[in-house]
């Protein structure tokens, strides 16, 4: 090993023995509060935990200046050598089904979006990841019991309460999606796994938009996956171009993409940074298939080599996504509220309940009769009262609102994802700092409006 | 005192000067002069072992701590029943969140159906000030002889309002505002508390 290579390794020790020593801290005050029921605190550490574990990611990333692929190898080297059984066994122990509450109503407003020729009854269940962190976001296996067909995707421990993570979760609902249309993955084809890839990547654009598109990139240029493809997944990097591509085509000229546009310059300037250290490696899908592959995969790549837009096409057919309904209000709407820290669970359908109050006042003051002033003010009632909102709504508008804040948040972006960065840990509180504190007005926002589902029934109980 | 009308007026006012309940589920919560609030899903009850005393002139950190181990949280599904037996105290929330305009003030009340059971909603701190916003905090008791099923969702209480004779010049802007859920105690953030330990330290 070349003595510089050598020097960064101990770095790296070095690095890591301080932050898992303040990971591990942090654990144990966590399940320590957990065990207390003592939420709100548990809370505020989780957030220091979801930080920490960034910032490890991002302090190793660093440490190799321009060699920053050599430095992820040695980052997940390291990490691997060390002994993070005690912490993950810590994190077990924590009360699963009260931490995945807000998540799994997410996982299941997610999956109400999907309809398909075949049919898709239950929506998948959610599960805290088995491995140490970081750990990943990945569809498990399919197994059948007396009620039908089970599927489980394991969310990240420390994303239980990451609502503008909780997109990501659309991908792996795609993959659930496929599954049950009979469109499976194969452990040693490439192509099919690629393919399947980005067939999920499309189908959790359709569902979440920018939503799902700006998390990705966010996780993604923090990790090797950018740069580096493996046998189940393209780099990330050529997912993100295909998105982009394909925001274009699906929402036009509109906020989306605007903000894809502007994702793209986040893209291009990153590439920019590595020019020459970046594997320029296409996307296979224009090599020849094995017998293995499906056969939707196959015809695409026979006849088509880079054939991604007939896939989506196809997939188009296979597999519908239902847009939001049209009486909801756009996620632009409901950013308005969030900004000013305003509960986003529920809108006012009726544009004209100003108008109709104005004639209650209006009839009074004339004095009209009782009959009619008492229709009046039912009417007006009626009007002010409220419909939830649907819950991918309402995290795309926390997206929506994060990104239009600050234009300074994709230079932060940029910085963090270049191993220049000068003040790294300024850059990185600040970013995680603005993200965090959306958390818990978007979680109040996403219980309230499944419980505002739940019981929407009783206006017109109310009504009769 | 606000009539219906006027609270009407409020609901639908463009800007600043908007009142805002979210969410409004029912007509019916629209009184005479006042809106009734629902029960929301997230509780705090009060459970008294594990902590001597509560006492503010001990150190601040610990006060934080000994104040979360005063409650336990309890978060509910529709439909899923609340307990509250007699003579337990459990702090609860309002489903809806309440932002106020700053010309206007407001009372919370009880409804009458329950206070018939009993069953009290706030204590002492019924008062919303002008230029609030969040979660108004119920303190749950029951006075009566038999445990009370409550279930989230139900109106339990009303709120009452009052126009200012001028906008507050200094709005409410201080540590419960926009808080989003049942919110304990905060009292160890009272300024007067740090001049009380300097002046008596805690042995």
């Amino acid at each position: 090993m070349p003595a510089d290579i050598t020097e960064l390794t101990k770095r790296a020790h070095a690095i890591l023995a301080e932050r898992l020593a303040r990971f591990e801290l942090l654990l144990d005050a966590h399940a320590h509060l957990l065990d207390k029921n003592e939420r709100d605190l548990a809370d505020s550490i989780r957030a220091d935990l979801s930080d920490t574990r960034g910032e490890l990611l991002l302090r190793l990333r660093n440490l190799a200046g321009a060699d920053a692929e050599q430095c992820f190898r040695l980052f997940t080297e390291e990490l691997n050598g060390i002994d993070l059984q005690p912490i993950h066994d810590r994190l077990r122990h924590l009360d699963i089904p009260r931490l995945l509450r807000e998540s799994t109503t997410f996982l299941d407003a997610g999956w109400s979006h999907f309809t398909a020729s075949t049919s898709l009854k239950y929506p998948p269940s959610l599960c805290l990841a088995a491995d140490p962190e970081p750990s990943r976001l990945e569809y498990q296996p399919t197994s059948e019991d007396a009620s039908g067909r089970v599927n489980v995707i394991q969310l990240p421990k420390l994303d239980y309460g990451t609502p503008l993570a909780w997109p990501l979760l659309f991908h792996e609902i795609g993959h659930v999606a496929m599954s049950v249309a009979n469109i499976l993955p194969n452990e040693n084809d490439r192509q099919v796994n690629w393919l399947l890839e980005f067939a999920c990547d499309y189908l959790a654009l359709k569902v979440g938009g920018p939503a799902y598109l700006l998390p990705f990139l966010d996780r993604a240029i923090l990790t090797p996956s950018y740069l580096r493809p493996t046998i189940k997944h393209p780099a990330a990097r050529h997912r993100v171009d295909a998105m982009l591509e394909q925001s274009k085509r699906l929402f036009g000229e509109t906020d989306t993409l605007a903000l894809a546009t502007e994702l793209a310059q986040v893209r291009t300037m990153v590439a920019e940074r590595y020019e020459g250290q970046i594997p320029d490696e296409l996307p296979i899908v224009c090599e020849s298939c094995s017998e293995a592959t499906t056969s939707i995969s196959r015809a695409e790549a026979e006849q088509h080599p880079k054939g991604l837009n007939d896939l989506y096409a196809k997939l188009d057919n296979l597999l519908i996504v239902q847009p939001l309904p049209s009486s909801a209000p756009t996620p632009t709407t409901i950013a308005d509220s969030l900004a000013q820290g305003i509960l986003g669970a529920s809108h006012r359908p009726d544009h004209s309940a100003r108008a109709k109050v104005e004639a209650l006042r209006e009839a009074i003051g004339c004095g009209a009769t009782a009959d009619s002033v008492k229709a009046l003010l039912k009417a007006a009632k009626a009007a002010v009262c409220d419909e939830p909102n649907d819950c991918v709504a309402i995290v795309t508008a926390a997206w929506i609102h994060y990104l239009h804040e600050s234009s300074t948040r994709f230079e932060t972006l940029i910085k963090l994802a270049t191993p220049e960065g000068a003040d790294l840990n300024k850059a990185w509180d600040s970013f995680r700092n603005e993200v965090g504190k959306w958390d818990i007005l978007i979680l109040a926002s996403v219980d309230t409006a499944a419980f505002h589902e739940q019981i929407k029934g009783l206006r017109a109980t109310d009504a009769q | 005192m606000l009539s219906d009308l006027d609270i009407l007026d409020l609901l639908t006012a463009e800007g600043k000067g908007r009142l805002i309940i979210t969410p409004l589920l029912s007509p019916r919560q629209i009184q005479s002069a006042s809106i009734d609030l629902r029960l929301g899903f997230h509780f705090k009850v009060v459970r008294n072992s594990g902590v001597a005393a509560l006492d503010p002139l001990r150190s601040r950190e610990r006060l934080i701590l000994q104040t979360a181990k005063y409650t336990h949280d309890v978060k509910l599904r529709a439909g899923e029943a609340f307990y509250i037996h007699p003579r337990d105290f459990a702090l609860g929330t309002t489903l809806e969140y309440v932002r106020m305009p700053v010309n206007i003030a407001a009372s919370l009340e009880g409804r009458s159906s329950f206070g018939r059971l009993g069953v009290t909603i706030h204590s002492t701190a019924g008062f919303i000030d002008p230029g609030f916003s969040g979660r108004i905090t119920y303190e749950i008791q029951n006075e009566g002889t038999q445990p009370i099923a409550l279930y989230p969702g139900m109106r339990v209480a009303q709120l009452c309002f009052y126009k200012l004779s001028t906008e507050a010049v200094d709005p409410y802007d201080s540590k419960y505002k926009q808080q989003l859920t049942t919110t304990s105690s905060r009292w160890y953030d009272d300024p007067e508390l740090d001049y009380f330990r300097r002046k008596w330290p805690p042995e």
